[in-house]
């Protein structure tokens, strides 16, 4: 009987241990998927941050370069426009050049009279090439057309030469040139 | 060996087996942790070498975009040039009348 109940006992711790180190395993496992599923979450956290930042930056690169384009665009519009107005003015230039002379006159007098209405009795200058057409002008190398209005005391001058004119009233006229030369169904080109 | 040190030599046996699987569970739970580090940053180079790409593929798609509007605008000036061709002289007589007009 002794004998019987020692090989159980024997059996029993045996059992008793194989079962402890099962319990461990399985606890050791358990410890681990949570472990593992805990690194899981960290790391799709730093991931979705990763997707994050890349997604921002996809959409500022998107945004930069179509930024740019549209600038590039709207310059290449703008600076066309601009030259073309500009051509207005220079072929107007070039067309009040060419006038004879009697029309030459007539502008040369309207320059006048319209300094006159700032100074009175002024000191009149036009180029030599025009003074021919200007009585009482006196003669002077502005090499251009049109005249400079003078105060006697030559404090106050009026520029009423072509290009002084022409610098003058392209600030007035380029909205209205611009509507001439490119107005669309009431809007012109560069309003929409 | 008489029963009674057989059963001590028995049980020293089996706590050595329990000891020996509790070193095996922290060294493997050790382990684990151990790699964390290296576990998240092979996630995250994995996800930033996807979104590399995916930022390139949405620049070459932007870029295509913006070759686009380039192209339209250049169109655009291509119009305005026929139409002020057609025009430009109403807009010179108004320029040459306000200089006659004084």
């Amino acid at each position: 009987m002794v004998e019987i109940g020692l090989k159980e006992l024997e059996a029993r711790i045996r059992e008793d241990g194989k079962k402890e180190v099962k319990r461990i395993e399985a606890e050791t496992k358990k410890e681990i998927d949570e472990i593992k599923k805990n690194i899981q979450i960290r790391a799709d956290a730093c991931v979705d941050k990763v997707r994050r930042d890349g997604e921002l930056e996809i959409e500022m690169v998107r945004r930069r370069i179509i930024a740019e384009a549209n600038t590039k665009a709207k310059e290449l519009i703008n600076l066309e426009r601009n030259k073309l107005i500009d051509r207005v003015f220079e072929e107007a230039e070039n067309r009040i050049l060419r006038l004879d002379d009697k029309e030459k006159r007539k502008i040369l007098e309207n320059l006048v009279d319209e300094g006159k209405k700032s100074i009175r009795d002024p000191i009149i200058l036009v180029d030599e090439r025009y003074h021919s057409l200007l009585e009482g002008a006196q003669p002077s190398k502005l090499n251009d057309f049109g005249v400079i209005v003078m105060s006697k005391d030559k404090k106050v001058r009026i520029d009423n030469t072509l290009r002084g004119r022409l610098q003058q009233l392209k600030i007035r006229l380029k909205p209205k040139v611009a509507s001439i030369l490119f107005a669309e169904n009431g809007t012109t080109v560069f309003d929409r | 060996m008489n029963e009674l040190e057989r059963i001590k030599e028995i049980e020293r046996e089996v706590a050595g087996e329990i000891e020996r699987a509790r070193r095996a569970a922290d060294a493997r739970i050790n382990e684990i942790k151990s790699r964390e580090k290296q576990i998240i940053q092979k996630e995250v180079e994995k996800a930033k070498a996807e979104m590399e790409k995916k930022v390139k593929e949405a620049e070459i798609k932007a870029r295509e975009d913006a070759e686009k509007i380039i192209a339209d605008g250049e169109k655009q000036v291509m119009r305005i040039r026929k139409l002020a061709s057609k025009r430009d002289t109403k807009a010179i007589e108004l320029v040459v009348k306000e200089v006659k007009g004084g």
